[in-house]
């Protein structure tokens, strides 16, 4: 009786180290949305696992109907397009595993389109006073100066040697 | 006048030094200065996600805002709408995009200077990429995201897919006015935008 006991024991333990050892086999039923913030009219890929992922299932939206996730590097993923004319607002996601196994996600979708221009978000009162404008301005200045006394310079040093 | 053998030099470094006002004057009207010291951070490869929630506050320590922040939308002309002047001491969100913290840009805006003196995002320009935004939402939790870079476009040139597209990570971009004041509807010639991801979240 002891020994049948001692083999039963190790049998458990034996089963909690493959169960545990074994990422094969999948730990929990999810589905994520990458992103889970979208414009109307963009893609948004799914990610999901149920307890056996060598068999598609099944996940279904408001925001885009239904589609197949397929098994993928040990996941079950697809990529869907919100139709661009979907009202903005949160969307449940849910997931339905061939196995029976549910779960469920949000997916928040947004209006399409974009801001055409950057906003005018001032009223000038701190404007610059142009100190790249007088800069310049002073720079010519300078230069023409520079040349006047440069032709100046010349002169009399000819006018010296003759 | 001096005697020639001084007027010489001199006539050379004043040349000279006119040269170098000129160049300078130039590359600050263009805004080529800001180009070439422009700084920017890569954001971290992982990153936390929120739920949807609205912001009610930002802060930034680094340039000294602390402010409110209520929802704006779309100006006639198709660009985000600004506070109003007798909130030009708040931050307007852009409530058609992102709330901060969900995946995708949370577009907040906010006035450079009223008529008659420095506004909220005055210092925006002096934003050094590393620095922290805090956001506040409705739902009391704390958006800290990084700053990556502050760069400066024309208005019409805005890199709309870089400031509006981006939604493979909860992002921030804050958006204020600089460059010439030109006046009429376009008031300062181009726009300040300050590019941020989110890397931390916490409770309030």
């Amino acid at each position: 009786m002891g020994g049948r006991g001692a083999i039963a024991a190790a049998a458990a333990v034996l089963a909690v180290v493959l169960t545990t050892a074994v990422p094969a086999r999948a730990a929990a039923t999810y589905v994520e949305l990458n992103p889970a913030t979208v414009q109307a009219g963009y893609l948004v890929g799914i990610r999901a696992s149920c307890d056996d992922n060598t068999k598609p299932a099944t996940v279904e939206s408001d925001a885009f109907g239904e589609v197949k996730v397929y098994p993928q590097f040990d996941v079950l993923t697809a990529a869907v397009t919100v139709p661009a004319d979907k009202d903005p607002r949160r969307y449940d996601v849910r997931l339905s595993c061939d196995g029976g196994q549910a779960a469920s996600a949000r997916l928040n979708v947004l209006e399409g389109g974009r801001p055409s221009e950057g906003p005018a978000t001032g009223f000038g009162g701190m404007a610059d006073d142009g100190s790249g404008g007088l800069l310049v301005g002073g720079g010519m200045v300078a230069i023409v100066v520079g040349a006047l006394l440069g032709v100046y310079t010349l002169r009399r040093r000819r006018a010296e040697t003759t | 006048m001096a005697a020639p053998r001084f007027t010489g030099p001199i006539a050379i470094v004043v040349a000279l030094a006119g040269v170098l006002a000129v160049g300078a004057g130039l590359t600050e009207d263009t805004g080529l200065w800001d180009a070439l010291s422009r700084e920017s951070t890569p954001p971290p490869r992982e990153f936390p996600v929120l739920e949807s929630s609205r912001p009610i506050r930002i802060e930034i320590p680094s340039i000294g805002v602390r402010a409110p922040v209520h929802g704006v939308g779309l100006a006639d002309d198709g660009s985000i709408s600004v506070p109003s002047v007798h909130r030009h001491n708040e931050a307007g969100w852009y409530d058609r995009g992102p709330t901060p913290g969900e995946f995708g840009p949370a577009l907040i805006v906010g006035h450079a200077d009223t008529k008659d003196g420095p506004s909220i995002f005055f210092s925006l320009p002096k934003l050094q990429p590393g620095a922290k935004v805090e956001i506040t939402r409705r739902d009391r939790s704390i958006a800290i995201f990084e700053v990556n870079s502050v760069e400066r476009f024309g208005k019409s040139k805005l890199p709309a897919d870089r400031v509006y597209g981006d939604y493979t990570r909860p992002s921030l971009r804050l958006i204020t006015c600089g460059g010439q004041w030109v006046g009429g509807s376009t008031g300062y010639q181009d726009n300040i935008v300050a590019f941020a991801s989110l890397v931390a979240t916490k409770n309030a």
